[in-house]
């Protein structure tokens, strides 16, 4: 699904030069869960921005879904990222100025789908996440765990290939950071790939594989055979499992 | 003032806005500046005193309308009407009014056989009321006498005459000395220069030798001619219209009309001049407006993305005062590079002005005017956005946006 | 996806509304002034003769003093003597000659007790009405006979027929000119106007057509009022009208049309041989003895196109582009704030270009609005230019012209003021956005 080689990532200011990546080689299958972790500074984002196409890199080659897309245009990385990668963020990233349904009528709108086409996958994405009465809230009007799920339904309403996550649950309380984390591992369980970026090792351990950066390079991983946990499925969670591909 | 560095590096890394600014501010100094100077050229040029008191004068034309008609006799019946009128100071005829921009000029030479040198002047011919009625300023010499003046038909032109000439033409004359009772010569005609007066202006305003002319008391018989009349003060615009009746009423061999005030003269041979001071006071005024609109927007828009920054250094100790201070500051560094820039740009459009429209170098004067005015609308225009700024309060940095 | 980014442009200007203010009127500004200035100019610099412009010429004779050369102008003078113009006139070489000059005459209407007035009128030759397109609504031309022997005939304005007979069919009617008789032959449109005026450039070469027209020759019998220019070099005494008449001055317009290479040939052969006869009796001293100048030419040579034209024209340029700095910087500082914004649609598959042209949909939404506005602002900027030029009624007209420039502007402005600003936020990284706030 994903699979770095080598790859080289340097920072240029008027005066230094930061080696963000270097000889970074990581590969994740199709339906894994990889849980990124390492100290700040460690490369994580740099990784996190080259594996979701927005960042290029200076030496190294990156496949993704068995393509090669080192060395692609700005417009063909956008059509990919758009069709086949998802973010969620620590800090949610909703456009403030648009409403529920505006904010997952985004990614929609530059895949080119008519507009019957489009309210038919908005609809069902904010019914995954339990919050379809709320389309015509502002971000705003809604509790932070709330917009979290905002993100996920904008993630995958254009059904993506998989999904990066960037410390998702960063920016929330304990209770709903679990329903958001339940609702990621319901989504990969119905097949997503998943590489989240956290700090919260106890977050990591609920991923099949951890990832540790350090310094610009992968150092170990460990690997949770089989991790399940059974006992803290939410409502929305399991309706999201319901509909989810 | 050491704070000036920093803020020229934070402006740097943020070039693109604050280089656009300079483009803006720059362009307006030298537009400003060049357009203080043209339309203070233009007024110097207006107020240029014409010798003649014009707030009382006003001109009436007259033309004779019927082939028996005798010019001298209409036109001195006429001027006796005038000046018995009440309220009216002084009147003649005269052959073209001064500033109106029509009128005759010709060359006058000191020899009748040597012509090399010329000394083009306007020619007005009026009687020994012209100087009285006029208003000009006898600084030697002497007015004309009655018996010096005379009307001609063109088969009978006098072979010689007195004149009066302004001061300006008298010194390009007869740098070294008196030009009052040589003789010079214009045409056929032999002048006795017995006079001369301060100053008044020919008809032409734009030309080189606007302020030569020679005035002579031989009028000749053309069908049609001009009455200049001085009234006492306010009572202008009354007498005018009145007498124009009184004239139209008594006979009709001759056409009366065309009655216009000297101010009015004025108006209309300096229209374009009035123009020019006019749209670019208005084009002044203009870029003053859009500046401030431009200033005040971005001052708004620059406080509101560092509302952070500003609560860090208000949290750090940093007093209003300061905040207003680092803002302003800010203001005046851009203003100094605009200047400097401004400068160079009004310049170069300077010299080549003056190379190709022969016109005249801007004083730095106007420049540096310009620029202390464009800096205190800057201030005045960022002011309020600023004082908003110091409003911030510490508590800002540490919270989340 | 245009809709779309239409959709979000609006929302995003209503947003700001004292900002989205500031851009409309910032450009507005620039574009009313721009206008104005540019529609006087063009009008200005325009030349009502083009379409004749390989035919028509404006004679210039130098039959200056031989001690110094004309003082303005090409230095040569701008008009012809009376004997020039006659001998032109007879030599029947162009295909249409016009001798010509402006006076001022009495009319009246002979049953009218009205006090009489003096009018501007060209006392020409009749090819003067074929050679500058006059369109009649009664009547035309005099007579050829007309020309040579003068004839009391008169052609007047459209304004003359409606002032002394109600704007009924005059043809036929009598007029007293400075107390003679004369018979109305035409009545000239007023819809016949050439701006400039560039047939006599002499004083104002933006006044009204003339009041009436009556055949040149009747300036030998007379001496009509002149109403133009006279100058003179000659001391030569001139006593009487026919020492006038055969005297230096130079008083006349002289133009000729000739149609075909042949004729300008003839005409300049012409023009050299009868110069070289007057050479032998003492004239034309000075070189180059004549100039023959197209409609444009002439335009050029007689500065019509005033140094404060010029000036000006540059100034509306200048000042438009402060203008659109002015809006460019704003529209930096308002796409900057939105930045963000636009590193999330680029999270989510949006392509540089789709960033670039949304922000320059809302660039275009400020041009047009500016445009529009500076158009409604630009009929009251003619109307003050109008009223600050005493002779400008014909010049700042709103026209044609002045809408297709607006359309121009209007794309330009928004070009050169949301090009930066869309270019830079749809080029910044959008990584930085994406981090926590």
């Amino acid at each position: 699904m994903l699979k770095m080689q080598s790859v080289k990532k340097i920072y240029r200011t008027d005066m230094i030069e930061t080696h963000a990546l270097r000889d970074f080689n990581l590969e994740v299958k199709e339906g894994e869960f990889v849980a990124v972790t390492g100290p700040s500074g460690s490369g994580k984002t740099t990784f996190l921005n080259i594996a979701g196409l927005l960042e290029t890199f200076e030496e190294g080659q990156y496949l993704l879904d068995g393509n090669d897309v080192s060395r692609l245009n700005d417009n063909v990385r956008s059509k990919l990222r758009n069709e086949k990668i998802g973010f969620i963020f620590q800090g949610f990233n909703l456009i403030s100025d648009l409403n529920i349904f505006d904010n997952v009528d985004v990614p929609l709108r530059y895949r080119g789908f008519s507009s019957s086409e489009r309210k038919k996958r908005i609809n069902n994405a904010l019914e995954m996440v339990g919050l379809a009465a709320r389309a015509r809230h502002l971000p705003s009007q809604l509790s932070g765990g709330q917009q979290q799920r905002v993100a996920i339904a904008r993630a995958l309403v254009g059904e993506p290939k998989f999904l990066l996550a960037d410390e998702p649950t960063g920016n929330l309380d304990s209770l709903m950071a679990r329903q958001v984390m339940d609702m990621l591992e319901d989504i990969n369980k119905n097949g997503m790939t998943i590489v989240m970026v956290t700090h919260d090792p106890d977050l990591a351990r609920r991923a099949h594989r951890n990832i540790q950066i350090v310094d610009g390079q992968v150092t170990d991983f460990k690997i949770y055979e089989s991790y399940v946990d059974s006992t803290n499925h939410s409502d929305n969670a399991k309706k999201l499992a319901a509909n989810t591909i | 003032m050491l704070d000036v560095i920093p803020i020229i590096k934070s402006l740097w890394r943020n070039k693109t806005g604050p280089l656009l600014i300079i483009l803006q501010l720059s362009l307006t100094i030298a537009v400003v500046s060049t357009a203080l100077f043209v339309v203070s050229e233009r007024i110097a040029k207006i107020e240029r005193p014409s010798g003649m008191i014009e707030a009382e004068m006003f001109k009436i034309w007259m033309r004779e309308n019927s082939p028996d008609a005798d010019m001298e006799q209409i036109a001195r019946r006429d001027m006796e009407i005038i000046r018995a009128t009440p309220g009216v100071v002084d009147a003649t005829p005269i052959s073209s009014i001064p500033v109106s921009g029509g009128g005759s000029s010709t060359s006058l030479y000191k020899s009748p056989e040597e012509r090399l040198t010329d000394f083009p002047t306007a020619i007005y011919e009026m009687t020994e009321h012209g100087v009285p009625a006029l208003g000009l300023a006898l600084i030697e010499g002497r007015n004309f006498n009655a018996n010096e003046v005379m009307f001609f038909a063109r088969e009978n032109a006098p072979k010689q005459t007195v004149a009066i000439i302004t001061k300006d033409m008298a010194n390009k004359m007869f740098p070294d000395e008196s030009a009052v009772g040589k003789t010079v010569y214009m045409a056929n005609l032999q002048l006795t220069i017995i006079g001369i007066v301060e100053r008044l202006m020919g008809p032409w305003p734009d030309s080189d030798f606007a302020t030569s002319a020679t005035i002579i008391p031989v009028i000749v018989k053309d069908d049609a001619i001009d009455y200049l009349v001085r009234t006492e003060s306010g009572q202008r615009d009354a007498i005018m219209h009145s007498l124009i009746e009184k004239l139209r009423s008594i006979d009709s061999t001759r056409l009366v009309g065309d009655e216009k005030s000297i101010a009015q003269i004025k108006l209309e041979s300096y229209s374009s001049d009035y123009a020019m001071i006019k749209i670019l006071s208005f084009v002044i005024f203009l870029l003053t407006f859009v500046n401030a609109l431009g200033i005040f927007g971005l001052t708004t828009f620059w406080v509101n993305q560092r509302r952070k920054q500003i609560g860090i250094r208000r949290a750090l100790g940093s007093t209003k005062a300061g905040v207003m201070l680092y803002f302003m500051l800010e203001n005046i560094v851009l203003v100094v590079f605009s200047a400097v820039v401004g400068t160079i740009i009004a310049y170069v459009n300077s010299s080549y002005m003056a190379r190709t429209h022969s016109m005249e170098i801007l004083p730095l004067a106007y420049v540096v005017v310009t620029v202390l005015f464009l800096l205190l609308v800057t201030m005045l225009a960022a002011y309020v956005p600023v004082r908003k700024a110091t409003q911030i309060s510490p508590v800002e940095a540490v919270s989340n946006v | 996806m245009w809709k779309y980014y239409l959709r979000l442009s609006l929302y995003s200007l209503r947003k700001t509304p004292v900002l989205s203010l500031l851009m409309v009127l910032a450009i507005a500004t620039g574009i009313a002034a721009n206008l104005t200035i540019l529609t006087m100019h063009s009008v200005v610099s325009s030349n009502p003769l083009e379409h004749k412009n390989d035919r028509l010429f404006a004679v210039q004779l130098n039959a200056w003093d031989p001690d110094r050369e004309y003082f303005a102008l090409n230095a040569i003078p701008p008009q012809v003597t009376y004997q020039d113009a006659k001998a032109l006139y007879d030599a029947n070489v162009a295909d249409e000659v016009v001798v010509m000059r402006k006076a001022g005459v009495t009319i009246q209407h002979p049953e009218s007790a009205d006090l009489p007035s003096t009018y501007a009128t060209r006392m020409t030759t009749r090819d003067f009405f074929s050679m500058f397109d006059v369109q009649f609504i009664y009547g035309g031309p005099w007579s050829k006979n007309a020309d040579e022997s003068p004839e009391n005939v008169v052609v007047i304005s459209e304004g003359m027929n409606n002032k002394f007979f109600k704007g009924a069919n005059s043809l036929g009617q009598a007029l007293l000119l400075d107390g003679e008789v004369f018979t109305v032959v035409g009545v000239v449109s007023e819809r016949w106007q050439l701006v400039p005026n560039v047939y006599d450039l002499n004083n104002r070469p933006f006044e009204a057509a003339p009041d009436a027209y009556l055949p040149f020759f009747f300036s030998a019998a007379k001496p009509y009022q002149s109403w133009g220019n006279m100058q003179g070099w000659s001391d030569k005494e001139i006593k009487t009208h026919a020492d006038f008449l055969q005297g230096e001055d130079i008083w006349i317009q002289a133009w000729v049309s000739l149609n075909s290479v042949e004729k300008r040939q003839e005409f300049t052969q012409f023009l050299e041989n009868y110069i070289s006869t007057q050479k032998e009796q003492g004239r034309f001293k000075r070189s180059p003895g004549y100039q023959l100048n197209t409609p444009q030419e002439w335009l050029n040579i007689n500065n019509v196109v005033s140094k404060d034209n010029k000036q000006l024209l540059m100034l509306s340029f200048v000042f438009l582009m402060i203008c659109l700095v002015n809006s460019t910087v704003l529209m930096f500082a308002k796409f900057l704030r939105k930045a963000p914004e636009a590193g999330i649609r680029r999270a989510l598959g949006a392509s540089r270009h789709s960033i670039f042209f949304q922000h320059l949909t809302e660039a275009f939404i400020v041009g047009i609005a500016g445009a529009f506005l500076g158009l409604l602002l630009s009929l009251g900027g003619l109307a003050a230019v109008r009223a600050l030029y005493n002779n400008y009624e014909n010049v700042a007209v709103f026209n044609g012209f002045t809408v297709a420039a607006a359309i121009l502007l209007a794309l330009a402005a928004t070009l050169f003021s949301g090009f930066l600003p869309a270019w830079r936020i749809s080029h910044a990284a959008p990584a930085q956005y994406l981090k926590t706030r």
